[in-house]
């Protein structure tokens, strides 16, 4: 009986322990090679705005292409929050995707503002993977210039 | 003789792998990468040198739990209490590696970096934390069922 009851929490705890290295070097690895694979085509992230000169309204569009060289899907999102001078958001937009191993794809965050009202920005990354249940985010504010909007 | 080898070169395995290699790591590490230590704690507060200490005195308390496990007989409530307290000891260890040195955030670390307009990191690995939960669980249970059928089975 001693046997068996040990035998089985022994079997149970290799199975664990299995479980645990495959979540943490899947999920760590992939996550990790997507964050190193699109930082090295940071270059490549493109900022286009167009102003309309008689409202002074400005659509900003934020094109980030994200490459998966993991071994499992991502699920990568990237946000921006347009922050006035009195801390109210002016506007506001977030992209994700889930992106296969080995695949690139872009991301793509438009928000449309009034010109001189914007201060700062928040921006936002994140990357989960192993079905979203591990993952890595950054956020972080900027200082935008005088025009108003951030800078490429 | 061959128990006290047994508990020996137990005890010699959990100095090895706590102790003494991230000690070491640390000491043989490029001075351009130890200068990266230092930035570390300086940008985002993650005090690797007090990981190392934390891990080296974790390693030590496992292995004098591994000896007197090795040494002790299984029915013995010794063996036991010593079976859970490295159970406890172990756990606590990897959720203060989980936790980037803050066992209490349970594998949700939180780094703050001072860059700037200021930048924050969170770093999600709460179900690693989880099946080390289940593990220490299922290894308390196995430590608990050995006891009391080695209990059992005791020569009168």
């Amino acid at each position: 009986m001693k046997r068996k009851a040990s035998k089985i929490l022994s079997a149970t705890i290799i199975v664990l322990y299995v479980s645990l290295l495959i979540v943490s070097s899947t999920s760590l690895f992939s996550i990790s090679s997507t964050l190193v694979g699109s930082l090295e085509r940071v270059e490549d992230v493109r900022f286009d705005s167009t102003t309309n000169p008689l409202t002074g309204v400005v659509d900003l569009a934020v094109r980030v292409p994200i490459r998966n060289r993991g071994i499992i899907e991502v699920n990568v999102s990237v946000a921006v929050k347009l922050v006035s001078a009195d801390g109210t958001v002016v506007a506001e937009g977030s992209d994700s995707r889930r992106i296969g191993p080995g695949e690139t794809e872009e991301l793509l965050v438009v928000a449309t503002f009034l010109r001189g009202t914007v201060d700062s920005a928040d921006l936002s990354f994140e990357c989960r993977a192993f079905f979203d249940l591990v993952g890595l985010s950054f956020s972080m504010r900027v200082e935008t210039p005088t025009e108003g909007y951030p800078s490429p | 003789m061959r128990r006290v080898l047994k508990a020996v070169l137990s005890a010699m395995f959990y100095i090895i792998l706590f102790s003494i290699l991230p000690s070491l790591s640390l000491w043989l590490l490029p001075p351009e990468f130890k200068s990266y230590v230092l930035l570390i704690k300086d940008y985002a507060g993650i005090d690797v040198q007090f990981m190392i200490t934390v891990a080296l005195v974790v390693g030590l308390m496992l292995a004098t739990l591994s000896f007197a496990k090795n040494m002790t007989y299984e029915w013995s409530i010794m063996n036991l209490t010593v079976a859970l307290l490295s159970e406890a000891v172990g756990f606590y260890m990897s959720l203060f590696l989980l936790g980037l040195g803050n066992p209490l955030s349970m594998g949700l670390a939180k780094i703050s970096i001072n860059y700037g307009g200021g930048a924050t990191a969170i770093l999600d690995l709460r179900l690693i934390a989880i099946l080390d939960i289940a593990i220490m669980a299922v290894s308390a249970a196995k430590s608990v069922v050995n006891f009391y059928y080695a209990g059992k089975e005791r020569p009168a």
